[in-house]
């Protein structure tokens, strides 16, 4: 270790230091790579396959509909590989997910050979075939869960992302100009503030005719950032009349210089802190929301519409189980990432340590 | 006995850094109604022997060894190793104290006049009425303008020479035999200093109390204590009665603190002079004698024959009576060394 | 004090108008209008153009959205809240009947959130460090990170599917399966079964949440100052944690109880759902749903009123539990 490092360096180091803080960062990398992954952990389609004499990775259609190659279109394929690719290219092969299970419809009887059709309603209990059960339509529990993964993750990076940029902007205006400026932000702050969220989500949800997912990101976004805004005005004013910066403004950097270059990176250590548990919040809002039936629509793979499914149907509690267990996990982890990050880089704790 | 007496007192913070020493084998005693000034310079360990007395050193640091002896009609009792419940009658009851940091020390939500009756209440069987009249009776002790009013004040209302006035009427409330006065005047306006150092004084007289006055500052040491005990680097370097000490320092670190006291009567002609180098971190702490990195005896006398200040440490030596030196060269440095002081222009 | 109340008054006006300008052009934006969300749940009920035109005349449905605001506003002023669409009674008269049940969960709540966070924060603060107490702050936290609508299905399932027959069982949803003309004392018996679970649910998030609350301002107390000159005073360990550090740690916290005022007369809108419970939460949610314009907005109006109400409370709280703030 370089013995002189920089504050993130530093609080690196000190954040490496506690065991739950790096579990619970290890947890969140895992679930990157399950939501990366996805399609080659759960799915029907092969992730590489030769076929008529070319590869191809159909794959990746679970990421975007338009990436399935128009060939297995053409060829009459409807969705179903392992039967067809055998019929119509004898010499193809194929490279297929760890579970032959797809997170939008019920495997049927025999699409994978000697594989029966998936169970569903009652009969879906959690079995050696299916570790996670499956829901009322007979789909998997699992591949459910593992493509909702990706869906969990967006969720909190994009709306955080929105909500901070919007937060610090707002924040940064109100706390270094003042006057008018400030009494505008802080007045505009407090109204999004006092309008209930979900109110607010439910009924732009309304008004949007074709809502996605990436519509309940933005929203969540565009709602969540008051408290980002409230903390960034505060350390924009605490700062603002630091002496760099005063050495700054009179060396004769712009406003906007002086924003970026020499407040910003100073405020956000304690600006990042509600971002991290803003992403857990976030989390918890959509699964909130697609569990109220609001959310992404269908076929969009997220925990809390399997969730929304258990409500009709209380004793397929595996329905509850599972996807719940993911969602406390993951806010958890989000959560122990934000505390671990708060103490690395708390200077009071920094302080009492020395 | 003396009233009361520290002996070879140790206490250290484990820190992820490791053991840091902060008091390393600190020993002094101060007889009843006399005052003991400690000096040295920031980071020498004197306010961490000040919060050992009452054991109120913070997590990471603990007493490691020695004892701290308070005289009592049954024989002295070790605050050490006090239970818990006695040496809360101890805290406030037998030893007061006093901070430096009048400023925060006193708690912002409760009035003056409660903050100090709950020191009475806490030691003294009494009613409610009979501790606020105590503290009122305190309040005009230690000469608070309009005693009556500040009694339903909050803290924040307060000046700090007021607030520093306060927390000695909360320090002396009970009678204590010892007040432990650690470095109550340095956050304060040199005038108020004076005047807080006079009342310090004034009460010690009336009251009969005991105070050991924890100070960086020497001229406040020349000015109200009786004795005079040097710290350098966690240990005492040297121990005297005031008179003796300022006539004859014998220690190099005491004769250097001496002459870099800037001199009133020579008003901004003479240089000032300083100690070169600075006060080694409780983590570094030299071997040997603790000063000889910054001492110019120790550099002139590293010749092959005499004792290299390397080692062995220094004992705490007696060389006269009453005054006591830690350093190898204690039996010659009645004479001063030419190269002792070194001499800078600040 | 009087001119700072009558500033913040004004300044919550505004604020209010804002509000209220917002969600009213949100919800006439949304497709589809009380009558039309109402005649698609039934099908029997096909009206004629002729009668649509009729009754959206009669509910002035068919003027543009800040015609249909200014009227709305100038009903308020003169004390009218307007009358709900789709159930055809006084918003005040709903709101009234929602409130009384919503208040008797979150009310309950919020008393035991109360009574228990604090004792567990100040033994969390005694024991800091401390196995046991290292315990309870693991639990609380994942507690803290339990979803609401997760523990409900949970409890739902393990205390009315499977103890179904035990007298383990406690009732699924609503608020009583009694008829309204059975003894008092049973109908008190049977609400309060069927208060359990969403209490339960309403509860255990925000103790977590508090506890970790009064822990962490605790710690940052003990810290100062005084808290030493308050031992080196003789005082005994719990008098210094109770009498000097949480009556200082009072102070943010009484920000934080009126910060929740809101919640506590809205209800939960998620909890509500999930147990029909006839309250505030659920009425605002079918409101929504129903595109019942004057309920939506009355309600909206309450919740604002109530938020800025206790971010005044807040403050004027703040300067009595401070002697170092005045409002002024």
């Amino acid at each position: 270790m370089a013995a002189v490092d920089g504050f993130w360096g530093q609080a690196w180091r000190r954040y490496r230091r506690r065991p739950l803080a790096m579990a619970a960062l290890l947890f969140v990398v895992g679930l990157a790579a399950v939501a990366v992954l996805a399609p080659a952990i759960a799915g029907t389609k092969p992730v590489v396959c030769r076929y008529k004499g070319r590869l191809y990775a159909p794959c990746l259609a679970y990421f975007d509909r338009r990436l399935e190659p128009a060939i297995f279109a053409k060829d009459k394929f409807r969705g179903s590989y392992p039967r067809n690719l055998a019929a119509k290219d004898p010499q193809s092969w194929a490279i297929w997910p760890l579970v032959f299970q797809d997170p939008y419809r019920a495997v049927r009887a025999d699409e994978w050979p000697g594989r029966p059709e998936n169970p569903a309603m009652d009969k879906g209990v959690p079995s050696r075939a299916h570790p996670f059960g499956t829901d009322q339509a007979g789909v998997d529990v699992f591949a459910k869960m593992v493509h909702g993964t990706t869906v969990a993750l967006l969720v909190g990076f994009v709306s955080m992302g929105i909500a901070g940029t919007i937060g610090i902007v707002v924040g940064a205006l109100g706390g270094y100009c003042g006057g008018w400026v400030d009494a505008l932000t802080s007045r505009i702050t407090e109204i999004v503030m006092c309008v209930p969220t979900l109110v607010l989500i439910l009924a732009i949800m309304a008004i949007i005719e074709k809502p996605t997912i990436w519509h309940t990101m933005a929203i969540i976004g565009f709602t969540g950032w008051t408290g980002i805004a409230r903390l960034t005005r505060g350390e924009f004013l605490r700062l603002k009349g630091a002496e760099y910066v005063t050495a700054a403004r009179a060396a004769g950097a712009g406003p906007v210089r002086i924003m970026l270059r020499h407040i910003l990176p100073n405020a956000l250590a304690p600006i990042l802190v509600p971002i991290t548990f803003g992403i857990a919040a976030a989390i918890l809002v959509e699964s909130g929301l697609s569990f109220l039936g609001f959310g992404s629509p269908p076929p969009t793979a997220s925990w809390g519409s399997i969730l929304n499914g258990a409500r009709s149907n209380l004793g397929m509690w595996w329905l509850v189980v599972f996807p719940g267990v993911a969602i406390f996990l993951t806010v958890l982890a989000y959560n122990l990432v934000g505390e671990g990050l708060q103490e690395a880089t708390d200077p009071r704790l920094r302080e009492a340590r020395k | 006995m003396p009233l009361f007496e520290i002996r070879d007192l140790v206490t250290a913070f484990h820190t992820t850094d490791g053991r840091v020493p902060a008091v390393d084998g600190v020993s002094l005693s101060i007889d009843r109604g006399r005052t003991l000034g400690l000096v040295g310079e920031s980071g020498c360990g004197k306010s961490v022997t000040a919060m050992s007395i009452l054991r109120l050193v913070a997590a990471p640091g603990r007493i490691e060894t020695g004892s701290i002896l308070l005289d009592s009609p049954a024989g002295p009792v070790d605050l050490v190793t006090l239970p818990d419940s006695d040496l809360r009658r101890v805290r406030g009851g037998r030893i007061g104290m006093i901070f430096q940091e009048p400023m925060t020390s006193l708690n912002p939500v409760f009035t003056v006049g409660d903050q100090i009756a709950e020191a009475v209440l806490l030691h003294r069987a009494c009613s409610r009425g009979a501790a606020r009249a105590r503290a009122l009776e305190m309040l005009r002790l230690v000469r608070l303008a309009d005693p009556e009013q500040r009694l339903d004040e909050y803290p924040h209302q307060l000046s700090g020479g007021m607030r520093q006035r306060v927390m000695i009427a909360m320090a002396l409330a009970c009678e204590p035999d010892l007040v432990v006065a650690d470095e109550p005047t340095t956050a304060l306006d040199v005038t108020i200093q004076a005047q807080i150092l006079d009342l310090l004084g004034d009460l010690r007289r009336r009251l009969g109390t005991a105070i050991l006055l924890i100070t960086h500052d020497l001229g406040v040491v020349a000015e109200t204590c009786d004795e005079v005990a040097v710290m350098y680097a966690g240990r005492i370097v040297e121990r005297a009665p005031a008179d003796v000490l300022f006539a004859r320092p014998l220690h190099p670190y005491t004769i250097g603190l001496l002459a870099a006291r800037p001199d009133p009567d020579a008003a901004g002609r003479a240089p000032l002079r300083t100690i070169p180098g600075m006060v080694p971190a409780p983590q570094r702490f030299p071997v040997g004698c603790r000063f000889h990195p910054r001492c110019g005896h120790a550099r002139a006398a590293a010749t092959p024959e005499g004792p290299a200040c390397e080692a062995p440490a220094p004992e705490l030596l007696e060389v006269e009576p009453g005054h006591f030196v830690r350093c190898h060269y204690a039996e010659r440095l009645g004479e001063p060394h030419p190269a002792a002081v070194e001499v800078r222009f600040a | 004090m009087a001119t700072y109340l009558l500033r913040r008054l004004l300044l919550g006006c505004v604020t209010l108008v804002a509000i209220t300008v917002v969600v009213y052009g949100l919800a006439r934006s949304m497709p589809g209008n009380p009558l039309t969300a109402q005649l698609g749940e039934d099908p029997s009920r096909k009206v004629s153009a002729a009668d649509y035109e009729r009754m959206q005349r009669a509910y002035g449905l068919d003027r543009s959205w800040p015609e249909g605001y200014l009227q709305w506003a100038g009903n308020l002023l003169r004390g009218d809240l307007g009358r709900s669409i789709t159930r055809k009674q006084p918003v005040t008269t709903l709101i009234g009947e929602r409130l009384g049940p919503t208040l008797l969960v979150s009310g309950t709540a919020f008393l035991l959130i109360w009574m228990l966070a604090i004792p567990l924060g100040l033994y969390a603060s005694a024991r800091a460090g401390t196995v046991d107490e290292r315990g309870v702050s693991l639990v609380l936290y994942a507690l803290y990170s339990f979803p609401t609508f997760v523990a409900a299905l949970l409890l739902q399932i393990v205390f009315s599917v499977w103890s179904k027959g035990t007298a383990w069982e406690l009732p699924l949803f609503g608020m009583t399966s009694l008829p309204p003309d059975a003894p008092l004392a049973a109908r008190i018996v049977d609400v309060a079964r069927h208060m359990i679970l969403p209490v339960v649910c309403q509860t255990y998030v925000s103790l977590a949440y508090d506890t970790r609350f009064i822990r962490a301002t605790m710690a940052e107390a003990v810290r100062q100052d005084y808290i030493r000159t308050a031992r080196a005073k003789g005082a005994g360990p719990w008098r210094v944690l109770v009498r000097h550090a949480f009556r200082n740690t009072l102070i943010p916290l009484v920000t934080l109880l009126g910060l929740s005022l809101p919640a506590l007369v809205g209800g939960s809108i998620i909890i509500e759902q999930i147990f029909t419970w006839p309250g505030m939460g659920r009425l605002f949610f079918e409101s929504i749903r129903e595109r019942d314009y004057p309920t939506i907005m009355g309600l909206t109006l309450m919740f604002s009123v109530l938020t800025l109400l206790g971010q005044l409370l807040a403050d004027l709280l703040y300067s009595a539990v401070d002697p170092r703030v005045s409002v002024e």
